[in-house]
């Protein structure tokens, strides 16, 4: 799955531990969903939909 | 596998029980204390009945079952530590869990099987691995369930980097 998570991170000027605190994952599993190795579960992408306040679907785009 | 654990807390790392840059012993100390404790019983429980004394059966199967009651309680904080993992380590140690159990399953299996046809008895490979030999006490097939989990950990993490 594509999404824009890297990109809405420097925006921020976080690192990927920032992020990572901020929701509360390891720094491992943002890098994985930053390199789209890992699809977060519902809850996460909510998460981060709230953490950035932008619709899930503008930030995760299914292929 | 949906995340549901608290947010706001630092994740368990699978990393930090492993020897390498990120081990914590407070991690591992967190996941496996019962089951050092568990050792430490089976240890003693083996040099009490050693002793020459005229243990009842009640008391030799107390003697040998404490350490395997103990190991529930070490399951029971090796559940909770994975547990307060991440969703994507949490699915990770589930993964290498499961890859230990059917692994060692099949090795345990296969050595069984190989000395039921006679393969490790004298005049064939080394008589040192027949069933009654030190390779098959109870710490054997945990000691497999554990390396083959740092070994399907090692693989399947490949796929997330």
């Amino acid at each position: 799955m594509k999404n824009k998570l890297r990109e809405l991170r420097a925006t921020k000027e976080w690192s990927q531990s920032d992020l990572a605190d901020r929701l509360g994952v390891s720094r491992q599993t943002v890098n994985a969903i930053e390199r789209e190795k890992y699809d977060p579960s519902l809850p996460l992408a909510f998460k981060v939909a709230r953490l950035f306040k932008m619709p899930i679907e503008g930030i995760f785009e299914d292929e | 596998m949906l995340y549901t654990g608290g947010m706001n807390a630092k994740p368990n790392l699978p990393e930090e029980i492993m020897f390498g840059p990120s081990y914590s012993l407070r991690a591992n100390l967190k996941a496996n204390t019962w089951a050092f404790v568990a050792m430490l019983l089976s240890w003693a429980g083996d040099q009490l009945l050693s002793l020459p004394r005229d243990w009842n059966v009640a008391q030799r199967a107390m003697i040998a079952l404490v350490p395997l009651l103990i190991s529930l309680l070490w399951v029971r904080s090796f559940i909770r530590w994975v547990r307060g993992m991440d969703e994507m380590h949490r699915r990770l140690s589930v993964e290498a869990c499961l890859f230990a159990t059917a692994v060692t399953l099949f090795v345990v299996s296969t050595w069984h099987i190989l000395d039921q046809a006679g393969v490790f008895q004298p005049g064939f490979l080394p008589a040192r691995l027949h069933l009654g030999s030190h390779f098959h006490t109870a710490s054997f097939p945990i000691s497999l369930v554990v390396a083959f989990y740092f070994l399907g950990y090692a693989i399947f993490s490949r796929r997330y980097k």
